[in-house]
């Protein structure tokens, strides 16, 4: 089958320096792959690349079929395939929470009103937050925040939902709401790229982890494989380093 | 330790009341070293003033009352029916009256130079306004658009703009632009003042866009927004938001520059204050009612921008 994300001979410079070097990654229909390693290594580069919130500087990448870099291709279009979840949530502090939700249905995919605004409230029952509806974001604590912004990339439907450090900026006791909703949606059909040093959440849902460090993907396993026998030194030392404290 | 009565917030009021009652008088006394005469009554008649309407006689003839009407029955037999509602009638039934005879007359009140001027002054304002606003928007997506020449275009104007006096270009769009194309004095003093604002409104916007954080932008590129849709829906509002106060502040300076149009002889608030002057010959009471009058529009608008914050804190922050 063919992968829904395929990225070829990828690299991605700024100015002097090669954040991307070649990198090949491809993730298959439904599957669900973490990327970890070291600060700096090109996580957030490498599935920014996805939905082309940054440009490459040389290589192939086709999203669902669509060759991301073709003048045929409509990246408004495409991105809606592709949600995208961040560290610091970034919702809209000018809407409420019901309108931070809708507003991309009713603007982008032109859906009614009252049709967005159903959607939105079963979205927000399904991260749990039910009540919070007429609230800003300034109003709501920061796992909130980030169920909210779930909440509202799911809104768009898309088949493809990237996670960049979701839990990163949270408190440690809100981090596990967030990555209950994460694993609920690991366990449907979205095809999921998540980077985290969530090993917990990696060794759950994860099919397969990929490892980076200076700009590489080091190694790529089964999370089982992956936290056992890390193959590389490279990944022995970043294990050692983040499952020690 | 008893904090100092100087800290006092009500105490605070009463000085500078006193403060400025002080002056006020000082500058009374020292005016009437001067044989200034105050006539302060006569300000509210330039404001609004009675207007005295006469109905007259058109013929030599006999005047007879039916109820609310005057009939004047000519020697030549014509007859002429008057309604005399809100009349006040100066001749009796049946009395003769002569052409041109003022039958009754009625008061009607009618704005005078203050209330016309300032009326001028509102309108110029609120139509340079909505331009200005216009024009510095436009200019600032123009610098913010990554397309050289629409930021160059922009800037050039903008470093004109801000470099040269107000006055100056007033000049120039009375006598150049507006001799060339034919407009009338008033829509060159609108095209100058939106103009001019425009530049300042421009840059204000622009360090306002600028400012909303890159996750903003990326947060809506992801969900499949378009330029526009990102700057319309999730930039602007935001930026308007933060914009809010330093928005008001030039609006306020605009009222108030509004006053140069008075130079090229539109009839603003000002111009009306000069031609008073020249009346009355009481200038104190005159510039000081024109002052009062143009505290009066920039307080409401200042209010009016009050209101605003408020309701956006009130709606989450930012
Ligand atoms: N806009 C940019 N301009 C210049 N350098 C950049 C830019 N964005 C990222 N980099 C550099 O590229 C490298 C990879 O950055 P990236 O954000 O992908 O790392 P990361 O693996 O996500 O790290 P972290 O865990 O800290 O988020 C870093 O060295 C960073 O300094
Ligand atoms: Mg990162």
């Amino acid at each position: 089958m063919e992968p829904i994300i395929k990225m070829e001979r990828i690299n991605k410079h700024y100015g002097d320096f090669h954040a991307l070097k070649d990198v090949d990654f491809n993730v298959k229909k439904g599957e669900v792959v973490v990327i970890c390693g070291p600060s700096g290594s090109g996580k957030s580069t490498l599935i920014r690349c996805i939905n082309r919130l940054e440009d490459i500087s040389s290589g192939k990448i086709v999203i669902d079929g669509k060759d991301l870099y073709d003048k045929k291709t409509n990246i408004n279009k495409l991105r809606q395939e592709v949600g995208m979840v961040f560290q610091h949530f970034n919702l809209f502090p000018h809407l409420t929470i019901l309108e931070n939700i809708t507003l991309a249905p009713t603007k982008v995919k032109k859906m009614p009103k009252e049709d967005a605004k159903k959607l939105a409230m079963e979205l927000l029952k399904r991260v749990k937050i039910p009540h919070q509806a007429n609230k800003y974001p300034g109003e709501l604590s920061g796992g909130q925040k980030q169920r909210v912004a779930i909440a509202r990339t799911l809104a768009m439907k898309p088949k493809i939902i990237l996670f960049d450090e979701p839990t990163s900026a949270l408190d440690p006791e809100m981090i596990g709401e967030v990555l209950d909703v994460m694993k609920e949606l690991a366990r449907e059909n979205y095809t999921i790229v998540c980077v985290t040093h969530e090993m917990g959440f990696a060794r759950e849902v994860a099919d397969r982890i990929v490892f980076m460090d200076k700009g590489e993907i080091v190694e790529e396993n089964t999370p089982e494989e992956f936290f056992k026998n890390p193959k590389t030194d490279r990944a022995k030392k970043f294990l050692s380093e983040i499952l020690h404290h | 330790m008893k904090p100092s009565i100087f800290k006092n917030r009500r105490v605070g009021i009463i000085l500078a009341a006193l403060f400025y009652a002080a002056l006020g008088f000082f500058l009374y006394k020292a005016a009437s070293k001067i044989n200034y005469t105050w006539k302060w009554d006569m300000i509210p008649k330039y404001f609004v003033y009675e207007k005295k309407i006469p109905l007259t006689s058109p013929c030599d003839g006999k005047l007879e009352i039916e109820g609310n009407k005057a009939v004047i029955i000519c020697e030549d037999g014509k007859k002429y029916t008057y309604s005399l509602e809100g009349y006040k009638l100066e001749f009796e039934n049946g009395e003769f009256v002569y052409e041109d005879d003022e039958i009754a007359y009625k008061i009607k009140l009618e704005p005078g130079p203050f209330l016309l001027g300032l009326w001028v002054t509102i309108k110029i304002s609120l139509i340079s306004m909505f331009f200005a606003f216009l024009i510095g928007l436009i200019i600032a997506i123009m610098r913010l658009s990554g397309i050289p020449a629409f930021d160059y275009i922009g800037s050039v104007y903008v470093t004109i703009i801000r470099g040269t006096p107000l006055l100056v270009q007033l000049f120039i769009f009375y006598f150049i632009v507006a001799t060339i194309f034919d407009l009338p004095r008033f829509w060159a003093g609108v095209m100058s003042l939106s103009i001019f604002y425009g530049a300042y409104i421009a840059e204000i916007l622009r360090g306002a866009i600028q400012s909303i954080d890159k996750g903003q932008h990326e947060a809506a590129k992801s969900l499949g927004f378009n330029s526009f849709q990102r700057m319309w829906y999730i930039i602007l509002p935001q930026a308007l938001r933060k914009a809010l106060p330093a928005l008001v502040g030039e609006l306020i300076s605009l009222i108030k520059d509004s006053s140069l149009v008075s130079i090229i002889s539109i009839t603003d608030l000002t111009k009306v204050g000069r031609e008073i002057v020249a009346n009355t010959f009481s200038p104190f009471e005159t510039w000081l009612t024109v002052a009062a009058l143009y505290l009066m529009l920039t307080s409401v608008l200042s209010f009016i921008g009050h209101k605003l914050e408020k309701r956006m804190k009130a709606k989450g922050g930012i």
